[in-house]
């Protein structure tokens, strides 16, 4: 119980200072759900509480999923929809099936750390948890040709029953959706995806901020520059935030939170919204 | 009068000019500290706290490793006291090392007293020569048997001081986020490289470590594969950190004292796995390292192919994680094929990482090496399984026929 209470606080003092969001924040029903990585395990941590309570006062429950520390670094592909948590579980493990990382789990069966094992215990749940899809695009990829180099991916729910996905290697970038049956591969782009990217969705379409900064919309026939920001850094920059109560997509750009103030006093003034401020490229 | 005289000549014998002393104890110059530098290389310690720092050798008990790259001269600068009443105002000190690196004689100033100690301060001064070029080099220890001297005639001994001292053969690939240039990447590296040039000798001579399933950090303490079953560890940094890892680390490790020599290999990570075919509607994706112990199969009629059975509650490994533990089995691990440092480690996998290079591929947790992955199948597994959980139990279905299934290779550049 000890080593849990340690991992607990290692993971807490990380995020308010300076251990990275994977990704994104998604601000819900007045509630903040962002993930980091534990630095030494790979597995993730879910961050949760209301977006006006000091950050000092969040939950943090353990996810049966994560990611490893391969170089290039693929952050942690997880979303939440519809009180489901979404996670590519890609952290490295000899019982660990990459075909079965794609995981499913309701938001409320994730525990706090204190109540959910060892970290081994952790990684064991998620090795052996039932995927809610064959990870095809992986598949696809490594058929196309088994030596990986400009590989990343990250997915999103659509909705409950449709997930999507945008996977890289070498000079390819595909377009995956899965329907709730199978997989269907919307389209492949020749192009060298040169870092990671994320993908979000607004307004009923598919996004993907790329690591150059570009903001793309996702079409069957090709990706097109979204629009152009007044500012728009790097992906390894900043941190989007996902705002479904106002029904906005923005960023701030990486610094460390303090724990004494609430979500929202934190990004205070920090925010520039990705649509209002984006321009033509 | 008499009596002032004798009183003079004690105060002379009792309290001379050090320099002119015919009978003087030379002990009291003291090495304090030993300073490298000229282009020295970072050296990480293996604990994860950072580079070692600065004065590399100090009396009071430092005895920090250094590294070169070869073609280069190591240099130094060092610290002495020199406790004296009546010092000169300088003094000549030099250095020998090991490899007849020699450190110049310097003359240098004594500094004000303290009471009666002096500070003497030797120069950064490169050694004699510069270690060969493109030869890997490893002194354990390197030495320097300082001494000192009044005229620069008759010299004095003043205290040696020991380092490890590493010579790579190139500049080591550049640090990522993986790889560091850890204290036993470069022990490990040079302690089985010495001497060596070649890419194919470095290679050759740094896998030998791995052959008798005892590789050792730079303390010669053993890196355990699967001390306790289900180790956490996957990266070299918590390999050295723990001495206990996953094979992820051990393949790592090999490439990483690779690198360190500045040998460049691309495509060299190799992640297997079964092809993930389909069997009795369901995907092979495990199999189990020698040796197993079969019992009478109790599945034939669930799955011809796959007889056996076992099954779990939530996992096979749970505390203290030292056996895998079954509800009920046909199986069983026996003691097999021995990783580094452990007897009977882990041996039901989906995955595995190794290393290849120019064609070879090298498990380093097993210490062997083989032609192509159909070799790997037939020398090491005793099995294919797959699984599939009903309620809270998961059944692991086996077979023996290594027909059933295949390994597919995915391969990155560590």
């Amino acid at each position: 119980m000890r080593f849990i209470a340690f991992i607990v606080l290692f993971v807490i003092a990380f995020t308010l200072h300076g251990q990275n969001i994977e990704r994104k924040i998604i601000i819900e029903n007045g509630h903040y759900f962002y993930t980091t990585i534990d630095e030494q395990h790979q597995i993730a941590t879910m961050h949760t509480g209301d977006v006006s309570a000091p950050l000092k006062k969040e939950r943090t429950l353990a996810m049966p999923s994560g990611r490893n520390y391969n170089d290039p670094v693929i952050p942690f592909s997880w979303d939440f929809h519809n009180g489901d948590v979404y996670a590519v579980n890609f952290l490295v493990n000899p019982l660990n099936d990459r075909m079965e990382a794609l995981k499913r789990f309701s938001f409320n069966s994730l525990k706090e750390w204190e109540k959910s094992g060892s970290v081994q215990d952790m990684i064991a749940l998620s090795t052996d948890y039932t995927p809610f899809a064959k990870f095809e695009p992986y598949n696809y990829v490594t058929k196309q040709s088994n030596i990986l180099s400009n590989f990343f991916f990250d997915g999103i729910a659509i909705n409950d029953s449709t997930y999507s996905m945008v996977i890289s290697n070498k000079n390819e970038i595909s377009w995956w959706t899965f329907n709730g049956r199978y997989w269907l591969q919307s389209n492949v782009w020749y192009v060298t995806a040169l870092n990671y990217f994320s993908l979000f969705k607004w307004d009923h379409k598919t996004y993907m901020y790329a690591w150059d900064g570009t903001v793309y919309k996702m079409t069957e026939e090709k990706m097109v520059p979204a629009a152009i920001l007044e500012e728009t850094p790097p992906l390894k920059d900043i941190t989007l935030v996902i705002n479904r109560d106002k029904n906005s997509v923005s960023y701030f750009k990486n610094f460390s939170f303090n724990s004494e103030k609430s979500m929202n006093e934190n990004l205070e003034d920090r925010l520039v919204n990705v649509f209002v401020s984006m321009k033509k490229r | 009068m008499q009596k002032i005289v004798h009183g003079f000549l004690l105060a002379w014998v009792l309290s001379p000019l050090c320099a002119n002393s015919q009978n003087f104890n030379y002990s009291n110059v003291d090495l304090v500290s030993v300073t490298f530098s000229g282009g020295n290389l970072t050296i990480k310690k293996d604990n994860g706290t950072g580079p070692y720092g600065t004065p590399q050798f100090t009396a009071a008990g430092n005895e920090y490793p250094v590294a070169y790259v070869s073609g280069n001269a190591p240099t130094v600068a060092a610290s002495f006291t020199f406790d004296c009443a009546n010092a000169p105002d300088s003094m000549w000190i030099r250095g020998t090392g090991s490899d007849a690196m020699d450190f110049a004689a310097k003359k240098v100033v004594v500094g004000p007293p303290s009471g009666t100690i002096h500070n003497l301060s030797y120069p950064t001064t490169a050694g004699s020569h510069a270690f060969t070029a493109s030869i890997v080099r490893f002194f354990k220890p390197f030495t320097i048997d300082w001494e000192f001297s009044f005229d620069g005639i008759t010299w004095h001994t003043a205290g040696t001081s020991e380092n490890t001292l590493y010579v790579v053969r190139d500049t080591p690939q550049p640090e990522t986020s993986q790889f560091k240039w850890f204290h036993t990447v470069y022990d490990l590296s040079c302690r089985n490289a010495q001497y060596e040039s070649t890419d194919t000798a470095i290679i050759s001579h740094v896998w030998s470590e791995f052959l008798d399933h005892v590789v050792l950090n730079w303390e010669d303490d053993s890196l355990f594969y699967y001390k306790i079953m289900n180790s956490p560890n996957v990266t070299l940094a918590s390999l050295l950190a723990n001495k206990d890892a996953e094979c992820y680390t051990f393949a790592q490790l090999f490439l990483a004292a690779i690198k360190i020599q500045g040998v460049v290999r691309t495509n060299n990570y190799v992640y297997i796995t079964p092809i993930n075919n389909t069997v009795c509607g369901n995907t092979v994706n495990r199999f189990i390292v020698k040796n197993w112990t079969f019992g009478t199969p109790s599945a034939a009629s669930e799955c011809p192919d796959f007889p056996y059975k076992n099954t779990y509650t939530f996992t096979t490994l749970p505390p203290p994680y030292t056996a895998y533990v079954w509800d009920t089995y046909d199986i069983s691990d026996a003691v097999g094929i021995p990783g580094s440092c452990t007897k009977n480690p882990s041996s039901y996998f989906n995955n595995h990482q190794i290393v290849k290079l120019d064609g070879v591929y090298y498990d380093a947790c097993y210490g062997v090496t083989f032609p192509n992955l159909a070799a790997i199948e037939y020398a090491a597994f005793d099995g294919y399984s797959y699984r599939y959980t009903s309620g809270f139990t998961t059944h692991a279905l086996f077979t023996t026929d290594l027909t059933q299934s295949d390994l597919s290779e995915t391969i990155t550049t560590w």
